[in-house]
């Protein structure tokens, strides 16, 4: 058992390095964390609390029902395509160049290349979003005190020590760890960059699309079982109208659910395919 | 037209054709386009009865899988050239024709060619397999008149999803000869065309109508045979919007390759 997990150390080590020293994780790191807090700090600047006039049904838009969190958090929708890039060349790069027979050489047990590379990017994933949620959040707040949410308008000041926010924000991070690990299964599938990396954001974002589009009914289903629309969920802090039908968790666990899957046909193909 | 040559534009035609991967991809590509348009119309219901009370629009509804079909364009015009380009196979194209814009052009000649036929088809069937559906649905008359692949607005939106499509091959080809590397132009390309649409919900409009005006996606707008007052864009100005995208970037590629050592 020592033995396993020490070869399992050194195959960490080797994906530890092999990641850190292209310079494209960096960017993409940069980039993730970078676009979330850009686009979140966008979001909380345009949204405001008007609507409340004496038409207003409870739990319809604009009617005192705005999520603080879920918005100071939205920049994800963007800054989750640079997560996506890093973890596709976490496994498309050694294809492209032919370097994975020389890896797989010097580990023969592919599987544990496969696990040492879902341990590196998981990692990574985890670290890059907490500190892009976490910046998000944390940026987002005052600009919306600013814009009138306020505990005299119905929204006391959000904060991390909460339980419902501390979840929305490493719920975040998880979220981003369940769309890298599904990312690098995909790389390691079609093994072409450009190919897992489109495949991946049709995957991602087409559902969401057309969910607007569709009956009740049917998007509540689509939502439910989509990864980003499901996985998502666990920023909610408040039910609204247009709230996907999963709770927090389980959209969470829809998402890992997700990435286990294709994890698992991956690790079928790597280990049963010339390379 | 100056700077064709069409014993260039054979070449890049044969490059395109003979590598057999292509031809699975167009195939996958255009079952996944034309099924998720058959989805959307196999689903939807209406329970609109007296006409004009029906307000979808079931030729937008009917070509929805143009979303699918839209990234699937991006990567394979981006692919290509960079395949070319990271493989080294380039100095051999640039060496057998020095005139670089020779190869730019008959490049964007023969993808454009490609996907405005497969394009075509890909709308035309994706419009003929939903109609049925669309009926079977609850989209029938007098709420929901028949409409013919004939009538101009159908002709516009069918026709106009191949030229949208073929905007965004033109694009992706351009995205892909400046960046050299198909991961960061199909990541941004790719972002740029899925993120605002996803996020429409979601985004105030101070930020939802611009995306929609000002970026590629604007020539979703081609689509459109229902008047829309509260729409960002028309669909003939949208449709340009795409174009403009695609050919400053064409310029700035040109002008890159031209420059450049390989």
């Amino acid at each position: 058992m020592s033995d396993v997990l020490a070869g399992l150390g050194r195959v960490l080590a080797a994906e530890w390095t092999k990641l850190r020293s292209v310079r494209s994780t960096a960017w993409a790191a940069a980039a993730a964390i970078g676009l979330t807090v850009l686009l979140g700090v966008l979001i909380c600047a345009a949204v405001d609390t008007s609507g409340g006039g004496a038409d207003c049904r409870p739990g319809a838009p604009g009617c005192g029902d705005e999520d603080v969190v879920l918005n100071s958090l939205g920049g994800v929708y963007i800054g989750q395509i640079a997560v996506v890039a890093l973890a596709v060349l976490a496994a498309t790069s050694e294809y492209d160049r032919g370097t994975v027979s020389t890896t797989f050489a010097a580990v023969p047990r592919r599987l544990r290349v496969v696990a040492a590379k879902i341990g590196v990017v998981g990692a990574i994933a985890f670290v890059v979003g907490l500190a892009a949620s976490a910046a998000s959040f944390l940026a987002g707040q005052p600009i919306l005190h600013g814009n009138g949410f306020t505990v005299a308008n119905g929204y006391p000041a959000a904060s991390l020590a909460d339980e419902p926010t501390a979840r929305a924000v490493a719920g975040t991070a998880l979220y981003l760890v369940a769309v890298a690990l599904l990312a690098l299964g995909t790389g390691l599938i079609l093994r072409r960059a450009g190919s897992a990396i489109a495949a991946v954001l049709v995957l991602l974002y087409v559902p969401t699309m057309v969910a607007l589009t569709l009956p009740a009914d049917v998007r509540d289903v689509v939502q439910s079982v989509a990864p980003m629309s499901a996985g998502l969920a666990v920023q909610r802090t408040v039910d609204r109208f247009d709230s996907v039908p999963v709770g927090p968790w389980a959209g969470l666990g829809v998402a890992g659910a997700w990435a286990a899957a294709v994890l698992l046909a991956a690790a079928w193909f790597v280990r049963n395919r010339d390379v | 037209m100056s700077g064709v040559d069409t014993a260039v534009v054979r070449a890049e035609w044969t490059k395109l054709r003979s590598l057999p991967g292509n031809a699975v991809a167009v195939v996958a590509v255009v079952a996944l386009t034309v099924g998720l348009s058959a989805f959307m119309c196999a689903v939807g219901h209406t329970d609109a009865t007296r006409p004009g009370q029906g307000d979808d629009d079931v030729v937008v509804n009917s070509l929805r899988g143009v979303y699918i079909g839209q990234i699937a364009v991006v990567a394979f015009a981006v692919g290509t050239v960079a395949a070319e380009l990271t493989t080294g196979v380039i100095r051999t194209t640039f060496t057998a024709v020095p005139g670089r814009r020779a190869v730019a052009v008959a490049k964007a000649i023969t993808l454009s060619g490609a996907v405005l036929a497969s394009g075509l088809a890909t709308s035309v069937l994706s419009f003929l397999v939903c109609q049925p559906l669309l009926h079977a649905s609850g989209f029938r008359p007098p709420a929901y008149p028949i409409v013919a692949l004939t009538e101009p607005a159908v002709v516009r939106a069918v026709t106009g999803t191949a030229l949208y499509l073929t905007a965004l091959a033109v694009l992706g080809l351009a995205a892909g000869a400046i960046a050299r590397h198909a991961a960061p132009s199909i990541t941004a390309l790719a972002g740029l065309l899925l993120a605002p649409v996803a996020l429409g919900s979601f985004l105030p409009n101070a930020l939802a109508d611009p995306l929609q005006r000002y970026t590629p996606i604007a020539g979703l707008a081609i689509q459109r045979t229902v008047h829309d007052a509260s729409a960002p864009i028309g669909p003939w100005s949208g449709l340009g919007v795409t174009w403009v995208w695609a050919l400053a970037a064409s310029a700035v590629a040109v002008w890159v390759i031209e420059r450049r050592d390989v």
